[in-house]
């Protein structure tokens, strides 16, 4: 009975809640507070002494909060909110987001928005100052002159995938400073998370099978004329360089080629269903730093997984990252491009042939034998 | 204007406008305000400092402390002026080193704290500008105050400071009408609903704190009667209106207050107990026959007096709105609305029966009353009342020989009493023969009883003046009178023995139109503001239903419809008429508005798709297009941003951007067409 009872709160609850949330809320502020309680006591004075006067005041006092709910609705009651990143998100690293006020022509300008997620807040009781963590978005704006107003803020993901905020709402204090009202707002953030940026271990630099050296390369020049020596930039990479001439002249310098193949690498993860979440998540990690690792030394990269493949020199370094951010348990590896080394989260079972590194919810990496081909 | 002008101004005026009802008030409270209000326009120089040094902080401070310490001393005879006075020190300490928002709206609440004791002290016409100047100044301080506050989210002082400059700097927003004009639409909007609110007159019970409670004030007024206080001194206005507010009184009204038929030798007083037995009213002696002093409220409308209107055969209304005298204090412990509301019968035509008693014991016991002498009366007094009657032995023969006495050899002068007698009815009688109204009353009063006629003395007002813009007859102490009735046949008959040159003072003086005006308004202020009580408003509201309720019974049955039910009529379609001609124009002006706003908001998506569309602003997306383009774009973009967000001042015409929008999409049409010609 208890499970059943709950079972219907998990499933009606959050539909409940947004369906009892009023469609505007008008929370006083400290002064506003003192501006709604006034007219009750001013009332009492004029009933009991019977003064128009009194009245009048309190009618003025009644109508200063009715005209602050009228203004404050049409400062926000058009207002719209567009999210957009502005470079990747990584999963615990913060990632600049653009918040756009947007609004329809008007002549007046917007005053004192307040753009937040509000999870289960119902009640805000009133505004505060302190700076808050960035995994949750909290985004003031004073002055929206024009048809659009942006920001920059940052923004904590805590998970990997296609970033959702939750339900935000829009407040404002504008015009009086006595009301912070509030509406709702379904932000349209379209952001993919990548992993969670971790240290690539040893191990995978180490192993064997995911990278190859082998790339033709022809001097210029001949013998030992080295006048092909030149300084070493990013994309070269390290094995290039020239260590005798480097130590000589005190910064790193490479041998000029007249034909560079680069060196690839590649690896693959799988992506079972049957993986546990936490150990794919922590293999999805260390492929993604393993990625970024050889990218930096010079390596074409190459990324398997059981729903896509991509062979070394296929696709920049992005789309692999993005691929990651995106991908999804699948049933089985369907044929493709295999790479020789697979991470294998616990759980997942590696293609037939293939070296496999298994990976436990943890991140530790533990080395399997080649299964069988 | 700027945000921060505006928020100077109408902090300013916010903070000042309650010291000017408060300037009437009692002397200490007068010369408070005068500090304050002098402390506050000095202040208006400073309002822009952010930044302040410590010397000028704990000087402000120190003043404020020492204010509190100096209104402690009042606290014990005078509390609610020393409360007025700290909020006026508070005020000021907040209006010298204010720092936010927080302290601007501490203002705005303890500006409308002295505007609530501004009801008690100047309830009049004065109040309905103040108020009308208060509401906008408090909603555009409020909102001045909300945008300036904006800067309080920068932590660091400087930052801060850097912002608040910066959103001071701004073009205040274009709501000067919307505010000003709803501010006050909602006032009275909500005075309205708040009116049906019933007066269930708690204050029987207790009393609602120091809002209405004033201590250390007179509840006393000090009617001068006989024109021998200046005006400056005490104004008491009677106002009376005709029935259905058409006819007016006319000149040669007598408004008879009180009468005073005990005679010690030396004054009248009232036998009554009306005036005596209230414990703020009493009767004291003077120089010359009777000065009365009176407290305004024992004229009240549940003791209605009777007042002879000259000419007049309807019943009429007194109306008495003020009473204030500035020197033997102002305030009342309560608004004294319904209390100055006098209704009464005119006795002209239809003469109430005297109050003589039936019985004949107790007929005599009354009658002695208006018969009695004292023994100490000088003896030359009684001489000379049995000279003027002579042989005559009736009451009217001997009345008009008094009268013709009075009107022969007596002249009127307000002067100090001459001679040298200490009997001042002696005085006036044989040495000076000159004398003010209430020596003439009087004196013809001891006369008329000593000859065996009952007589008493009449105190009120005599003349008035007809206020033509509002329509009504208004008395002032000028016009305060004493005269003099006689039982004649069994009824109060009226005499005057003063000089009927000489019954009033009022005199003509410049803009007496002007005065007119004002009393008009104040009048129309006290009849439907300050005195508009339960029993009005119901009036009010059967009134609206018949004028709602009627046309239909007038339609079913038109045979009906007299000359009353034709002016409803008119009345009703001219009212229906006047309220659907302003709805038409403000809901044509909401439509034009909104229609305007569609073709703009249309106009700003085409330009948009034209340039490429994308979240990007306008200025962007016309940067990025082709160099042949560009100055086009630029053109468009930057004519539609200044018609949609610049000022009213600098915005073009509708049609020139439209014209311009045309260009550009022509220009376009042309590029793509030359490009895919190239293709």
């Amino acid at each position: 009975m208890k499970s059943i009872r709950s079972f219907v709160l998990r499933m009606f609850r959050p539909g409940l809640l947004r369906w009892t949330r009023p469609p505007r809320r008008a929370i006083p502020t400290l002064p506003g507070l003192f501006a709604l309680v006034s007219p009750l006591f001013l009332g009492l004075a004029a009933v009991t002494a019977t003064n128009n006067l009194l009245f009048l005041l309190l009618g003025a006092t009644l109508g200063s909060v009715v005209l602050s709910g009228v203004l404050s609705e049409r400062n926000i009651q058009p207002i719209s909110v567009r999210l957009r990143g502005l470079e990747p998100a990584y999963v615990g690293r913060p990632v600049r987001l653009e918040v756009r006020f947007c609004r329809p022509p008007n002549v007046i300008p917007a005053f004192d928005l307040r753009f937040r997620e509000a999870p289960n807040i119902i009640i805000i009781p009133r505004w505060t100052f302190i700076p808050k963590p960035p995994q949750v978005l909290d985004v003031h704006m004073e002055v929206v002159d024009g048809e659009e107003g942006s920001k920059t803020v940052e923004r904590i993901f805590t998970d990997r995938g296609l970033a959702r905020l939750p339900l935000c709402e829009l407040s404002t204090r504008y015009p009086f400073g006595l009301l912070v009202k509030s509406k709702d707002v379904t932000p349209s953030l379209e952001i993919w998370v990548r992993p969670r940026p971790v240290i690539c271990p040893s191990t995978l630099l180490h192993m064997p099978g995911v990278r190859s050296d082998q790339g033709v390369s022809v001097r210029k020049g001949q013998g030992v004329d080295v006048y092909a020596l030149r300084e070493r930039n990013h994309r070269d990479s390290i094995h290039r360089v020239h260590a005798l001439r480097s130590l000589a002249l005190g910064r790193e310098v490479v041998l000029e080629m007249t034909d560079i193949e680069q060196p690839a690498a590649d690896i693959g993860v799988a992506t079972a269903l049957s993986a546990d979440a936490e150990a794919m998540e922590r293999a999805l990690e260390l492929a993604q730093s393993a990625l970024q690792r050889w990218r930096s030394e010079g390596y074409l990269v190459g990324l398997t997984t059981f729903s896509q493949s991509f062979r070394p020199g296929d696709c920049p370094l992005s789309v692999l990252l993005d691929h990651l951010a995106q991908v999804e348990p699948e049933v089985a590896w369907s044929n493709g491009h295999c790479p020789r080394v697979w991470l294998v989260p616990e759980g997942a079972v590696p293609p037939m042939g293939t070296t496999p590194l298994y990976v436990s919810s943890d991140g530790s990496l533990r080395q399997g034998v080649k299964s069988a081909v | 204007m700027t945000v921060g002008e505006v928020h100077r101004i109408s902090l300013t005026a916010t903070v000042l406008l309650p010291s000017l009802g408060l300037l009437g008030g009692s002397t200490v409270l007068h010369y408070a305000t005068l500090l304050y209000a002098g402390a506050v326009v000095l202040g208006i120089f400073g309002l822009h400092q952010v930044v302040r040094g410590r010397l000028r902080t704990w000087g402000v401070h120190l003043s404020t402390v020492i204010v509190f310490i100096l209104s402690l001393s009042q606290l014990s005879y005078s509390p609610i002026d020393a409360a007025l006075i700290v909020v006026m020190a508070g005020i000021i300490n907040r209006f010298y080193l204010r720092s936010g928002q927080r302290d601007d709206l501490i203002m705005v609440g303890a500006a409308g704290v002295l505007l609530t004791a501004v009801t008690i002290v100047t309830p009049g016409i004065t109040f309905a500008i103040i108020v009308i100047l208060f509401m906008p100044s408090v909603l555009w301080a409020m909102l001045s105050a909300s945008i300036l506050g904006l800067s309080d989210r920068w932590s660091h002082p400087s930052e801060r400071a850097r912002k608040r400059k910066e959103l001071a700097d701004r073009p205040a927003p274009a709501l000067s009408w919307t505010l000003s004009s709803w501010g006050l639409l909602l006032m009275l909007i909500g005075y309205i609903a708040v009116s049906f609110i019933p007066r269930y007159r708690f204050a029987q019970y207790f009393t609602a704190g120091g809002l209405v409670n004033f201590s250390n004030v007179g509840t006393r007024m000090e009617l001068s009667t006989g024109g021998v206080r200046t005006r400056s001194y005490g104004t008491v206005a009677l106002r009376v209106y005709g029935i259905n507010r058409r006819n007016y009184a006319v000149e040669g009204l007598y408004a008879r207050l009180h009468v005073l038929d005990q005679f010690d030798g030396r004054n009248f007083t009232d036998s009554q107990g009306r005036v005596t037995s209230h414990p703020s009213a009493h009767s004291e002696q003077s120089e010359g026959c009777t000065t009365l002093v009176a407290l305004h409220r024992q004229a009240s409308r549940y003791e209605p007096h009777p007042v002879a209107v000259l000419g007049r055969s309807h019943p009429t209304r007194v109306y008495m709105p003020r009473v204030q005298s500035y020197a033997s204090g102002t305030w009342v412990k309560r608004i004294p609305s319904g209390a100055l509301d006098i209704r009464y019968r005119s006795c002209l035509d239809s003469r109430p029966p005297a109050p003589i008693p039936q019985d004949k014991r107790e007929a005599d016991i009354y009658m002695a009353r208006y018969l009695d002498v004292p023994d100490s009366l000088d003896e030359r007094i009684y001489t000379l009342a049995k000279k003027i009657a002579g042989d005559e032995y009736s009451p009217e023969r001997i009345t008009e020989r008094l009268l013709s006495y009075f009107s022969g050899t007596f002249s009127y002068q307000l002067d100090g009493l001459k001679g040298t007698s200490d009997d001042p009815l002696v005085r006036f009688l044989f040495e000076a023969k000159s004398g003010h109204c209430e020596l003439f009353a009087g004196a013809m009063v001891v006369l008329l009883r000593i000859n065996g006629i009952p007589a008493r003395v009449a105190a009120g007002y005599y003349g008035g003046h007809v206020n033509r813009p509002g329509r009504q007859l208004e008395f002032t102490s000028d016009d305060a009178h004493a005269w003099v009735e006689v039982l004649i046949d069994g009824y109060w008959r009226w005499v005057d023995a003063t000089p009927e040159r000489e019954r009033t003072r009022r005199r003509g003086m410049g803009f007496v139109w002007l005065m007119d005006i004002w009393n008009a308004l104040e009048s129309w202020w006290y009849e439907y503001i300050i005195d508009f009580d339960d029993e009005r408003r119901r009036a009010m509201i059967t009134r609206l239903q018949n004028v709602a309720l009627s046309p239909r019974e007038w339609m079913s049955r038109p045979a009906l419809l007299g000359q009353h039910g034709q002016q409803h009529l008119r009345r009703y379609f001219s009212l229906t008429g006047l309220v659907v001609g302003v709805l038409f124009v403000v809901g044509a002006g909401v439509l034009r508005r909104q229609r305007e706003h569609r073709r703009v908001r249309r106009l700003g998506l085409k330009l948009r798709q034209s340039l490429g569309g994308g979240p990007e602003p306008l200025g962007v997306l016309a940067a990025a297009q082709p160099a042949t383009l560009e100055p086009m774009a630029r053109r468009v973009v930057e004519l539609y941003e200044s018609y949609r967000y610049g000022p009213d001042a600098h915005r073009p015409n509708l049609g020139k951007v439209q014209q311009c929008m045309r260009e550009w999409l022509s220009m376009r049409a042309r590029h793509r067409s030359r490009q895919s010609r190239e293709i």
